[in-house]
């Protein structure tokens, strides 16, 4: 076993960039993390950049859009809608929306700024940016005062991949562009994403072989690629531990036996634990590699009996995030 | 369940291309495999085209760090392989590889090409423009059933977020590049000539607006890198879009069929529908569900509820003897199997869902969750007994 990291406290933070391979419940994560925070008094906003909108329908809402809505006492969200973003900021930016909608808004044009020049993804951070400055008279920019609007703005990512490009995206734009009010953009960005006090990464994976090899180069692709830290790692969904204790693990035989003998459901029982068994030894092989190749902080969650994903499943969710507070 | 099996087995026994749709991380690359090596074990002359194999399944079968290349895969490894068996072949897929292969083919001049490979801006275009690696695994299965040489290609799709972003990916990668762009950040013209300069004569003064607000925002050394590589492109388009229509008309076609792979979860589950509705109205075949990982239970396997078992461990066999670890432990044992039930009738719901949506026209097989991961042959075979 390697020594353990101390572990984080996200609450401090002011931006968390919750990152993971699809499917391995970012999503839900964020959500949980948003919630904990706001428990606690903390102004919060979950920044959703995936497209598809999760968030609202985790907490039983209308879908809030791009305009940030109430999910729950102290608890916002949006979603970060690419073509919202760049218009908005190109709007800001242009002064004048005509030029924007001349310019930019031409079908062909759009796409292409943003497949070649990364434009989209350096914007949909930009925004995150935006939410940092936000005040609560709603003044934005560098140089507002006044009290702030959000303590915690938690962006629940889109999939590794693309994800990752989000957040290389200001390197890769003042790679580009030398001079303009993108590069000067794109590096009060990287500014932001570099800010150890301020902004971190939560690595979000399953205790299985490819989330954990895919979470492994994603962090091998920040450490090279981006200059931002990582908070550690959640394994989400992991089988709970049947036994605690050696003690415990000394009476299973004899508890195994007396199932088996008495058939029926306890012989179905003894099965499933002995699939937990097994189930939790390989889950404990997955996580010892990230632990030895990462170093990181790392996070269990166990695998929730719920149905459908709801509030109270979410507030589960959430106190199993309280170390990480 | 088992007349929707016998309809699986006959869409990878009757159709030339099976393309395997699903989200990521629902299993789609080792149901794809394995379908394919079903097929080859009945007699057909299979590829199976992937994009990401897990690391250790792509070891395993040789086709490790070997991109856009057919790998001949050792059936005899399995033991007993029946009389008659056909073969099987995998082929890693390299989108960027793919790229370059098509650049190559559709470029008028060796000149043309060197300036498009060149070209920085070709690079991030081909690696990055939204749904370039769907549109070349389509390219690559479009070439290689024309080539020929098999009885079945099995395509395993990228993993997209709604998996229907490849079947627009033709159409919106020709948007990109076609007239938009191209007409107006430069005329259609051979040879090197400043962009700016072109554009203002076929265009006038509205465009000299536009360029200079671009400029303004990027530099002119970006706005004439990308012009330079548009224009070079705009040469290539007559031969993308003839080919994408022939993309298209391969995956409508009788010997196509699609399936789609999902985990039995309330967000795999309403993808899954949504692309099933999405290829309806698309006109493109889809031939059924693979419901994989569906977490197995002795209890919902029974038709049981939750409500069945009983909270009490003591009440269906196991003893409390009063010491309080041994207790602890039969309790431990009782409460996993009520989760593990529990699961189980969770997954059962969803699928309940799925079945109402569809009718009972869709075939669907479910593939129980298995113990550890599928990286070899045998666990594929051990897969494809779920499959048939």
């Amino acid at each position: 076993m390697s020594p353990t990291p101390p572990p984080p406290h996200l609450l401090d933070k002011r931006v968390v960039f919750v990152l993971g391979k699809g499917g391995v419940g970012k999503s839900v994560v964020s959500a949980s993390l948003g919630l904990l925070a706001a428990g606690r008094g903390h102004k919060v906003i979950v920044a959703e950049s995936s497209g598809a909108e999760t968030m609202s329908a985790l907490f039983d809402r209308d879908p809030v859009g791009y305009t940030p809505g109430a999910l729950a006492e102290n608890l916002h969200g949006l979603s970060i809608t690419p073509n919202a973003a760049v218009e908005e900021y190109l709007v800001r930016t242009l002064r004048f929306r005509l030029v924007y909608e001349m310019v930019f808004r031409n079908r062909f044009v759009e796409p292409f700024m943003n497949a070649v020049l990364g434009l989209s993804d350096l914007i949909t951070v930009g925004k995150v940016m935006d939410l940092d400055w936000e005040r609560i008279d709603g003044s934005v920019g560098p140089d507002a005062e006044g009290p702030l609007k959000y303590d915690l703005i938690v962006v629940d990512s889109p999939a590794t991949g693309h994800g990752l490009s989000l957040l290389k995206s200001p390197q890769a734009m003042m790679d580009v562009t030398r001079v303009g009010p993108l590069h000067a953009n794109a590096r009060l960005v990287q500014d932001l994403l570099s800010n150890r006090t301020k902004t971190t990464v939560v690595l979000v994976t399953l205790a299985e072989d490819m989330p954990v090899s895919e979470t492994i180069q994603a962090a091998t692709v920040l450490r090279e690629m981006v200059d931002i830290e990582i908070a550690g790692i959640v394994v989400n969904g992991v089988t709970p531990r049947l036994f605690t204790t050696p003690e415990e693990e000394a009476h299973w035989e004899d508890v195994r036996a007396e199932g088996l003998r008495a058939g029926g459901a306890a012989a179905d029982a003894v099965r499933d634990a002995e699939r937990s068994i097994r189930d939790r030894a390989r889950a404990d092989k997955h996580i010892e590699r990230l632990r030895t190749e990462l170093g990181l902080p790392l996070l269990e969650i166990p695998l929730l009996p719920k149905r459908d994903l709801d509030a109270e499943a979410l507030r589960a969710l959430a106190a199993h995030l309280e170390p990480w507070a | 369940m088992s007349a929707a099996s016998q309809r699986l087995a006959g869409i990878v026994k009757d159709h030339a291309v099976v393309v395997v749709c699903g989200t990521g991380g629902v299993g789609k690359t080792t149901v794809s495999a394995s379908l394919a090596l079903g097929a080859a074990l009945q007699g057909r002359k299979v590829l199976v085209m992937t994009i990401d194999p897990a690391k250790r399944l792509a070891d395993s079968l040789g086709i490790e760090g070997k991109l856009n290349e057919a790998t001949p895969i050792d059936l005899a490894t399995l033991g007993d392989v029946p009389e008659g068996a056909g073969s099987l072949h995998a082929m890693m897929l390299d989108a960027k590889g793919t790229w370059d292969e098509t650049v190559r083919r559709f470029a008028k001049s060796p000149e043309t090409r060197d300036r498009i490979f060149a070209n920085t801006y070709y690079q991030r275009a081909s690696e990055s423009l939204s749904g370039s690696q769907e549109y070349m695994a389509m390219e690559k299965l479009l070439e290689t059933h024309e080539v020929g040489g098999y009885d079945l290609i099995v395509l395993d799709t990228p993993p997209t977020r709604n998996a229907l972003d490849f079947l627009e990916a033709p159409d919106r990668l020709m948007a990109v590049l076609e007239e938009g762009v191209l007409g107006w950040l430069i005329p259609r013209q051979r040879g090197r000539f400043s962009p700016v300069s072109a554009g203002l004569r076929l265009f006038g003064k509205g465009r000299e607006a536009m360029f200079n607000v671009l400029e303004r925002f990027m530099g002119g050394e970006v706005i004439r890198g990308i012009a330079d590589f548009v224009g070079a492109f705009s040469e290539l388009l007559d031969g993308f879009r003839s080919r994408a229509g022939d993309v298209m008309k391969l995956l409508r076609s009788e010997d196509t069929a699609f399936l789609m792979v999902a985990s039995p979860n309330r967000i795999a589950l309403s993808e899954a529908l949504y692309f099933h509705d999405r290829l309806a109205e698309a006109d493109i075949p889809f031939r059924g569900f693979v419901i994989n990982r569906v977490r197995p239970s002795a209890a919902a396997a029974n038709g049981g509820e939750l409500a069945g078992l009983p909270e009490d461990a003591t009440a269906v066999g196991f003893t409390k003897t009063g010491d309080p670890t041994r207790d602890a432990v039969v309790d431990a044992v009782w409460t996993n199997h009520r989760l593990r039930t529990r699961w189980a009738l969770v997954d059962r719901h969803h699928m309940g869902a799925l079945a109402a949506h569809c009718g009972d026209g869709v075939p669907y097989v479910e593939v129980p969750e298995l113990e550890g991961e599928i990286h070899d042959l045998d666990a594929l075979r051990l897969l494809l007994d779920y499959l048939r």
